[in-house]
């Protein structure tokens, strides 16, 4: 075993993936799943199980390293997940770049490729598709989430902002999902039908 | 005028989505892929075969640059061992010079090592180049030797 601040040999790393029991397998499929939603077709065909190969395939060859003494294993795959969908994005915002009409403004951003993207993406159809599941519910918690996550706040913004414990908040998700779900089959990346 | 959304708030609400996992419970997990229609043993085993896939790869790419790094390091090693170019009639004296010093006590086990040796008319440079390689392996030519001629 490594040292405090050191990383872990190969094997030890490949002694802990075998290890992981059947619920990390699954936790880790749905969050690879939910953080592909939607995307299918824009990232040249990538879908969940793309991007779970991929952090396996940087954490066994290193690329990844992980220090033991700052996070647990199960934890350090879900931030190198994590770090390869934001990859994946930017990249996304690169190949639609190319060109000499997409030129950074002021703030460094990109101008016309988010115009592109978000057409061909139909951002707009699909948030308002998934805020409208939700615009007759009498709690309007979840609606309420929904726009505090859009407009950019954090989960503790949101709790701070509507008063309420993790505990509620995560009901809530839970209900956004199961409901999102349930109509666009969203664990199944299946947001065409969106 | 109604809101149009964008990437940026598109991104933020499946985060928010994926995030959530990370707190729901083991229960929750389960339910969830079960009212996909799914089995959790079967995507448990679906997200083992990635493991075992991407562990094959990484096997594979280390044996394939541990013989990339052997093939170099020959190259490199029969390149320092074989300074000096030189014709095929000073290598052949060469091979002749370290075989005739070879002592009579150990000549019989030496030349067995070249029982397969060519008449040394009919040595062409790339046979001289593996003989003089076998003698040097052999301690009976030494670099000096090479230099000298």
């Amino acid at each position: 075993m490594s040292t405090e601040d050191s990383t872990v040999e190969l094997t030890e790393i490949i002694d802990q993936l075998n290890s992981l029991g059947e619920s990390d397998l699954n936790r880790l499929k749905c969050f690879a799943d939910r953080k592909m939603f939607g995307m299918e077709g824009v990232l040249n065909g990538k879908n969940s199980e793309d991007l779970l190969q991929e952090a396996f395939s940087r954490v066994i060859s290193g690329s990844r390293k992980w220090y033991p003494s700052k996070v647990n294993f199960i934890g350090f795959l879900f931030g190198v997940i994590r770090s390869i969908a934001s990859e994946w994005r930017k990249k996304l915002v690169e190949i639609e770049t190319v060109g000499g009409d997409n030129i950074r403004n002021i703030n460094g951003e990109f101008n016309k490729y988010e115009k592109d993207i978000e057409r061909r993406f139909d951002v707009d159809r699909k948030i308002k598709a998934i805020k409208e599941l939700f615009k007759e519910d009498k709690d309007a918690l979840i609606s309420q989430i929904i726009d505090g996550r859009l407009e950019g706040l954090t989960r503790s913004e949101i709790m701070e902002c509507l008063e309420i414990s993790i505990k509620e908040y995560e009901t809530a998700m839970k209900k956004l999902y199961r409901r999102c779900q349930a109509k666009f089959s969203i664990g199944g990346c299946n947001a065409k039908e969106i | 005028m109604q809101k149009k959304y964008k990437l940026k708030n598109w991104f933020g609400f499946i985060d928010a989505l994926a995030d959530s996992i990370l707190e729901s419970s083991d229960e929750d997990i389960y339910n969830e892929v079960k009212e996909l229609g799914e089995n959790p043993k079967e995507n448990a085993e679906k997200v083992r075969n990635l493991i075992s896939q991407a562990i094959m790869l990484e096997k594979k790419r280390k044996l394939i640059e541990a013989r990339k790094m052997y093939e170099a390091k020959e190259k490199n090693s029969t390149i320092k061992q074989l300074p000096i170019p030189f014709n095929l009639k000073d290598k052949i004296e060469l091979i002749i010079k370290a075989l005739t010093n070879v002592p009579q006590s150990n000549k019989a086990s030496v030349m067995m090592q070249f029982r397969e040796l060519k008449k040394i008319d009919d040595i062409d440079d790339n046979d001289a180049d593996i003989i003089i390689h076998k003698l040097i392996q052999l301690g009976l030519l030494k670099d000096e030797d090479i230099k000298n001629e």
